[in-house]
């Protein structure tokens, strides 16, 4: 797959009145891995878990070895629910949040990926994408529905990005066969 | 009074490392404003400039959502177990903060 | 189809052609008509989408927090939309509305639980305006979904009611929407400038003047901030009795009993028709049901007589 252009976006802060939110990021960008790669299973998950909430936005998450941006590899990938039911909008449950989170801290394990869907718009974050990431070191896989963003196989196109104090950057993201 | 609050990785940075992190509060409020004393980099993580609890950081008490308990009013006791853990949430919608 | 609440069944609306409307001369060149019917969502009208759009955005900012209520100036679809979400979601709304407003309108709100709140009738849609905002500056309670600049609006559009067309119909070649706030148009035109280029985009708008108050006359000076008019490929004006017109056509032709700016939809579509390339594919949006409109004369009303009585901003937003 081609490396993308380097995107940056930036927004305002988002909260009335609210600071902009700065996340100390323990792994700077060009210390960060070049590519990074999914299983065809988990791809395979992803993009079957957009299709099948469409037209609401998908999310979910990949539970790692270690964070993407320090190396870890991905393990498995865990779909969620959209509590916010939109298509255009997500917020996986806060329930299954903490579940998911406690269950991989006790295992030794991180949050490596975090996912979710854009059902008719580029897999490029938005200026909501970028205001309210709140995990740094996490890569932000987002899947496109949109016809004119398919996979050259015709499958949901998928694209990875980090999302450090607002500024969104791609990586190029390989999907093993 | 002692109120463990566990810190998840993505936050470890503004709490010098420490997993958990033991404090006082008769509410859930005043427990957090007794962290964010011991650790002041995580003031922007929870709370607002007004002191409300930050849209997109999700508060547990003893596994629930503080949101459906009493929000920063949930009365704490003894060695119940906080979790503090930054939202993941975002979507295609129209710009945010416009 | 399962849901948790009827604020979440909307979209997904059905596309029926309607070729039975195109005069002979069109279809014998192989111009095929459809309507996307969106008057079978909770409310019966487009803004269905547009109103769960705009309230999920303001819950996502975290700006409906308890004790907020909603307030919007609308004697129209959106306000009955804005209802249903917000009874459906546990929010109090309250609506501006000039005094004059139907009785059906006010009825229909007032049965979903919103507070209404006059305005004076000679003032128009502007007096509901400038009274909400001043409502809105006294007292912090209120939140405005404020549909002419909250970009929610022409964004689900783009992200739904786009996307739905083409799905249904790859082939598609113009698509024709009522401009209201110009979120429908801008939605539509940002979606298909990216997925199918070569779709055009037409807008029918309502004639600028009395009956349409200055607020929201393209004509006068007021571009709602969400609408963006350089996408489309034409804009056509169609007067109040073109609208009624077009809108008994539609029934009687098809069984779609629609509104008057459904009716003015049409008519554009039916230009566009006149003068567009052999086997073309027009869709026209029917953003609203008639019902509401049996006592303005919609059904057999005398012409003459119903121009008088028609309000030209209800029926567009």
């Amino acid at each position: 797959m081609e490396i993308s252009t380097r995107w940056k976006t930036r927004s305002k802060a988002m909260s009335s009145g609210g600071s902009t939110q700065r996340l100390d990021s323990v792994v700077g960008i060009a210390d960060r891995p070049k590519r990074v790669s999914i299983s065809a299973e988990i791809a395979i998950a992803i993009r079957a878990h957009a299709r099948g909430e469409a037209p609401r936005e998908a999310c979910g998450i990949i539970i790692g070895s270690a964070p993407a941006a320090s190396g870890g590899a991905p393990l498995r990938w865990i779909p969620t629910t959209n509590v916010l039911a939109s298509s255009t909008l997500y917020e996986i449950d806060p329930a299954q949040l903490l579940r998911i989170s406690l269950d991989a801290d006790d295992a030794g394990e991180s949050i490596w990926g975090i996912v979710h869907s854009h059902v008719a718009s580029p897999a490029v974050p938005s200026v909501t994408d970028t205001t309210v990431a709140g995990y740094p070191d996490a890569l932000y896989l987002l899947v496109s529905l949109a016809p004119s963003q398919a996979a050259p196989d015709g499958e949901p196109g998928i694209r990875a990005w980090w999302i450090v104090d607002q500024v969104a950057t791609e990586v190029e993201l390989v999907v093993q066969a | 009074m002692s109120i463990n609050v566990r810190i998840p990785p993505v936050l470890r940075a503004q709490t010098g490392g420490a997993k958990v992190v033991s404090v006082d509060g008769a509410t859930l409020g005043a427990t957090l404003h007794a962290l964010v004393a011991a650790h002041p980099d995580l003031r922007e993580q929870i709370f607002e400039a007004d002191n409300t609890l930050r849209r997109w950081v999700n508060v547990y008490v003893d596994g629930a959502d503080a949101r459906h308990l009493g929000g920063l009013e949930t009365p704490t006791r003894d060695d119940i177990e906080v979790v503090i853990l930054p939202a993941m949430a975002g979507g295609a919608a129209a710009p945010v903060g416009e | 189809m399962r849901y948790e609440s009827i604020g979440d069944a909307i979209g997904g609306t059905p596309l029926v052609r309607v070729d039975a409307l195109i005069p002979e001369a069109a279809r014998a060149k192989g111009i095929h008509l459809y309507a996307k019917v969106e008057m079978l969502g909770p409310t019966g009208s487009i803004k269905d989408r547009t109103a769960k759009a705009l309230i999920d955005d303001l819950v996502f900012k975290g700006l409906l927090a308890p004790g907020k209520e909603l307030l919007e100036p609308t004697s129209g679809n959106t306000g009955a939309a804005l209802a249903v979400h917000a009874a459906a979601r546990g929010i109090p709304i309250t609506l501006v509305m000039p005094s004059n407003v139907t009785e059906e309108r006010r009825a229909f709100v007032r049965a979903l639980g919103a507070t209404i709140v006059d305005s004076p009738a000679d003032q128009g849609s502007n007096g509901a305006v400038l009274l909400a905002r001043a409502m809105a500056k006294a007292d912090s309670k209120y939140v405005s979904p404020d549909q002419y600049s909250n970009q929610a609006n022409p964004k689900v559009h783009e992200i739904t009611t786009a996307p739905e067309i083409l799905a249904d119909l790859p082939e598609v070649d113009v698509v024709v929407a009522g401009l209201g706030t110009g979120g429908t148009a801008t939605g539509l035109a940002r979606y298909f400038a990216r997925e199918k280029p070569s779709v055009k985009i037409w807008s029918a708008e309502p004639m600028p003047g009395e009956k349409v108050t200055g607020l929201r006359s393209l004509e006068d000076g007021f571009t709602p901030e969400v609408m963006d008019t350089e996408l489309l490929a034409g804009r056509i004006l169609v007067n109040s009795r073109d609208s009624i017109i077009g809108a008994r056509a539609l029934a009687r032709a098809t069984g779609i009993l629609a509104g008057p700016s459904t009716g003015a939809t049409l008519a554009v579509a039916l230009r566009v028709a006149r003068d567009a390339e052999p086997n073309s594919n027009i869709v026209f949006i029917a953003c609203d049901a008639g019902w509401k409109y049996f006592s303005a004369g919609l059904g057999d009303g005398n012409l003459d007589e119903m121009e008088d009585a028609l309000e030209g901003d209800v029926f567009w937003w």
